[in-house]
């Protein structure tokens, strides 16, 4: 065997956008809030981004079809993989449509629903899913057109909730960081001096672990958090 | 170059590659620089979140179109060179080769557009070849017979080629 120092990097998925952590922190009582709603009927999710819409829609309905309109944002795409997920392939939009009217009743959230091309045929579609229960998750910039749902709003995260994700990510990853560093990001990104945003702060916390060689100190880490969302932000 | 994050509102710099963070959304953004560079501000068509997003859009910018956009191009030149009226098809067929790449047109829309200019296009055609056939046939060019041409008025590598007789009894096609 060979002997040395054999340093070990973290392991960083805990970080990922992808990583559905066990439960929403700071906001456990949201996941059953959202479940009550959605029996009244179509729900819209609204929040500024990184404040854990897509995770609470992902978490009070597992069995959801899950449409991310950042990749499909036209209504033919959006219909064809709602299709798709029931059972039917349907290469052209009116196929897809008759496929969803006909089909029972699901699901379906269309995550970031702001960047959808919301036009003739995205009327078309939403007329198409009234038989099934839809969850909008959108950004506040497109409130107007969800006011007739009910709403659910997220607010953007203060410095303390930032402060409990990024522990319990850590704790999670069993990341090298101290409790001061994470105090440090998450004083710089929390609302109001921030954007509130948990991805944000979560990246922040990637890099700097990404920058960092082996042991690492609260102070090195807060040093360089601030250096990276300094540059991040392009401030001077 | 900078751009308006699409999600949030936020202002964004980008590199020479398209490619920037959103500090507000905390995501990483790729835009078509095409784009960026026809200068189009509808940043919700060609700003994107993951670089296989973007990969979907390129399909757009793809050198097909540019080659049926030139040779659209030059048979309109060749069109009004020749004064045929087929310079509203062609132009029409310019306007279908933009809602190619522009991704605006359903499948449906798509398809019935192309029909429509096919069989337009072959009517045109048609008319256009069928002129040509009846001048064609009107004035038949004929070749003077052998016995006509002296040897002295032909170049030197032509003059007594036995080929020439049979030649001039064929009749024009």
């Amino acid at each position: 065997m060979v002997k040395g120092i054999i340093e070990k990097k973290p392991d960083l998925s805990v970080l990922s956008a992808g990583w559905i952590p066990p439960s929403l922190v700071c906001r456990e009582g949201k996941v059953e809030t959202t479940r009550k709603l959605i029996r009244e009927g179509t729900l819209a999710v609204i929040g500024p981004s990184g404040v854990g819409k897509t995770t609470l829609a992902r978490m009070a309905f597992p069995d959801a079809i899950i449409v991310d309109c950042t990749l499909r944002r036209r209504a033919q795409s959006i219909a064809r993989y709602i299709a798709l997920s029931i059972g039917i392939k349907a290469r052209r939009f009116g196929d897809a449509l008759n496929a969803i009217r006909k089909a029972e009743a699901r699901l379906v959230v269309l995550d970031d629903f702001t960047l959808a091309f919301r036009n003739r045929e995205m009327r078309l579609l939403l007329r198409a899913l009234e038989k099934h229960l839809v969850v909008f998750i959108a950004h506040p910039s497109i409130r107007y057109e969800l006011l007739e749902y009910s709403i659910l709003e997220m607010p953007p995260y203060s410095a303390a909730e930032l402060y409990r994700i990024l522990e319990a990510r850590a704790a999670s990853g069993r990341l090298p960081v101290e409790e001061e560093a994470l105090w440090e990001i998450a004083r710089l990104v929390g609302w109001p001096k921030g954007p509130g945003s948990a991805r944000l702060a979560l990246y922040v916390l990637r890099l700097c672990l990404e920058r960092t060689v082996s042991e690492v100190s609260a102070s090195l880490v807060a040093r360089l958090a601030r250096k990276e969302l300094f540059h991040v932000l392009n401030f001077p | 170059m900078e751009i308006i994050c699409p999600k949030c509102g936020q202002k964004v710099i980008l590199d020479e590659k398209g490619r920037g963070f959103c500090i507000k959304c905390g995501m990483k953004i790729y835009a078509c620089t095409i784009c960026i560079r026809k200068g189009r501000k509808d940043y919700e068509k060609f700003v994107f979140y993951s670089p296989k997003a973007l990969a979907g859009h390129m399909r757009v910018h793809k050198p097909s179109v540019t080659m049926l956009s030139a040779s659209l191009a030059s048979l309109e030149k060749a069109a009004k060179n020749l004064g045929i009226e087929a310079e509203q098809l062609l132009s029409n067929a310019r306007m279908l080769s933009d809602c190619l790449a522009s991704e605006e047109m359903s499948a449906e829309q798509l398809l019935s557009t192309l029909l429509l200019l096919n069989v337009s296009a072959t009517l045109a055609l048609a008319k256009e070849l069928r002129k040509f056939r009846f001048e064609g046939a009107r004035t038949p060019v004929k070749l003077s017979s052998y016995s006509e041409i002296s040897d002295a008025n032909l170049p030197s590598f032509v003059r007594r080629n036995p080929w020439l007789k049979v030649l001039s009894k064929r009749s024009p096609i």
